[in-house]
């Protein structure tokens, strides 16, 4: 907004900004909102409205928004489904005799997604070890969480997921529960 | 703010049907918390009907704001999406896109409102649609500031400046509401000639100041003053007798209920016009009738008098209606 006005008037995105974003409101257009009588009850209900903002909703809060809005998701807890992994042909149908001795796992690797495709998981594969991999798609640190590991229940627990979850052995993976605590 | 949610990235991942769940979450707190200060500090002494005690104000917020975020079949937020793809100036920093939630919040928040009034309170909304045919017809304009429609006479205007609030608007001479046609004329000349304020009309405050005169006097309308009645008066009156006529008529003579049963309902029915005299009925309109059978359940109130109560309420309404003169 252009405020090199030589008369400069004062309006409802001005007095709206002064509350929240102090910092963008030029000096001269502070002094005149400070010393305009006429303005003081619009910024104290401006203050009200930003206070208001900085509280997080509780849980009944949380429960009413969720059966009044049905884009509000209450749900801790997010299923992740594995992702059809392309085909890859193999080259030719020929085995080199190498190959026989190759006494290295083969590695397979497997993704999982939840339906918003918030989260996905990489569970990697070595034969003798597995790693999963949990990584938010906004980039986000997900925090203190647990997974579970289906179809046979296995439930780890994350406090980030800055590193990946290291189990010796090779598991089987369905399906992953992402459950927040 | 100190959220480490951005709005602006919000608005542009739902407008491309991106947004998370924790994004599309963090967006409908925060506008439930606009609407609920919105309805606590700039609708707290307009209506009972807001602190109805089976919904408070925090419910009041989220029916405010649940049409913003609904979708369509392909799980788009149409509504917010339009608004903000149609919003000028283009909003492309965070500071434009949370006066933009801000400012929707505030629209979504006036029209809830002015609902509620009409739904509760059927003096309320024969008065506004009156208010209407004369903004139209004076070519004065509405135009939302913080939250509440105001009748203006320049739309462009800026300058915000003190604005008159209910309580001004309350106190507002009755002179200047004798005629109905110049009275937003004469309102307008007496806040330029007689305060400092900003000349804007609050509009649902006009009309419970109307409202108020209207069941205080006797002279705004000959036509249905009746000795000492004032206008409302005399109209709650007649659509009383005719309610409980129609009640006798479908219901007692039929001996669908007895005359008992009648007794309590026509007391519930003397308490909702009393609570539409003084401001508006609560929401929850089964209260009326619970309270003359303590020992009612909800249940029972479902299967036994739910049909019968609320139709009779909207003959009363429909009286009402009928009858209040402009």
């Amino acid at each position: 907004m252009d405020k090199k006005d030589k008369k400069i008037t004062i309006d409802e995105q001005d007095l709206f900004n002064y509350v929240f974003f102090p910092e963008s409101t030029s000096d001269e257009l502070r002094f005149l909102i400070e010393s305009d009588n006429t303005c003081i009850e619009i910024i104290e209900f401006y203050k009200n409205l930003k206070s208001n903002s900085n509280n997080r909703a509780d849980d009944t809060l949380k429960r009413k928004i969720a059966s009044k809005i049905p884009a509000y998701s209450l749900s801790n807890v997010i299923q992740l489904y594995a992702l059809k992994e392309p085909y890859m042909p193999k080259q030719n149908g020929n085995r080199l005799a190498a190959d026989s001795k190759e006494l290295k796992p083969k590695l397979t690797t497997k993704t999982f997604v939840d339906n918003d495709k918030e989260y996905l998981i990489k569970v990697l594969n070595y034969g003798d070890q597995t790693k999963v991999f949990v990584f938010s798609t906004k980039d986000e640190v997900v925090e203190n969480f647990d997974i579970i590991i289906e179809p046979h229940n296995l439930k780890f627990h994350f406090e980030d997921n800055s590193e990946p979850l290291k189990i010796e052995k090779s598991i089987e993976t369905d399906t992953i529960e992402l459950r927040f605590c | 703010m100190k959220s480490t949610y951005s709005v602006l990235t919000i608005l542009q991942s739902i407008s491309e049907n991106k947004a998370s769940r924790s994004e599309v979450n963090h967006l409908i707190e925060l506008s439930q918390s606009f609407a609920y200060s919105y309805l606590k500090y700039r609708y707290k002494n307009l209506n009972k009907v807001l602190m109805a005690e089976d919904l408070t104000l925090q419910e009041l917020a989220i029916d405010s704001i649940a049409p913003l975020f609904e979708r369509d079949e392909t799980g788009l937020f149409i509504k917010l999406i339009k608004a903000f793809d149609d919003w000028e100036p283009k909003i492309e920093t965070e500071d434009q896109a949370i006066f933009f939630i801000n400012r929707i919040i505030a629209k979504s928040t006036e029209k809830y409102v002015s609902e509620l009034l009409r739904q509760s309170d059927p003096f309320f909304s024969k008065i506004l649609d009156s208010i209407n045919y004369l903004i139209e017809k004076h070519n004065f304009k509405k135009k939302l500031i913080i939250g509440t429609t105001y009748i203006v006479e320049d739309e462009n205007a800026r300058k915000i400046g003190s604005l008159p609030d209910s309580k001004f608007i309350y106190e507002l001479p009755i002179e200047l509401f004798k005629s109905s046609n110049d009275m937003l004329t004469k309102v307008f000349s007496y806040i330029k000639t007689n305060s400092d304020r900003t000349p804007a009309i609050p509009l649902n405050s006009l009309v419970l100041k109307i409202k108020h005169i209207k069941s205080e006097t006797y002279y705004l309308s000959d036509t249905s003053t009746n000795g000492n009645e004032s206008e409302i008066d005399s109209i709650v009156n007649k659509a009383k007798v005719l309610t409980f006529n129609k009640m006798r008529e479908s219901y007692v003579d039929k001996q669908k209920i007895d005359e008992q049963e009648a007794e309590k309902i026509k007391k519930a029915i003397e308490n909702i016009v009393y609570d539409m005299r003084d401001g508006g009925i609560n929401a929850g309109l089964h209260k009326y009738l619970m309270e003359q059978i303590p020992n009612l359940t909800f249940e029972d109130y479902e299967s036994r008098y739910q049909n019968i109560f609320e139709y009779l309420y909207k003959i009363l309404k429909k009286e009402i209606i009928n009858q209040f003169q402009d």
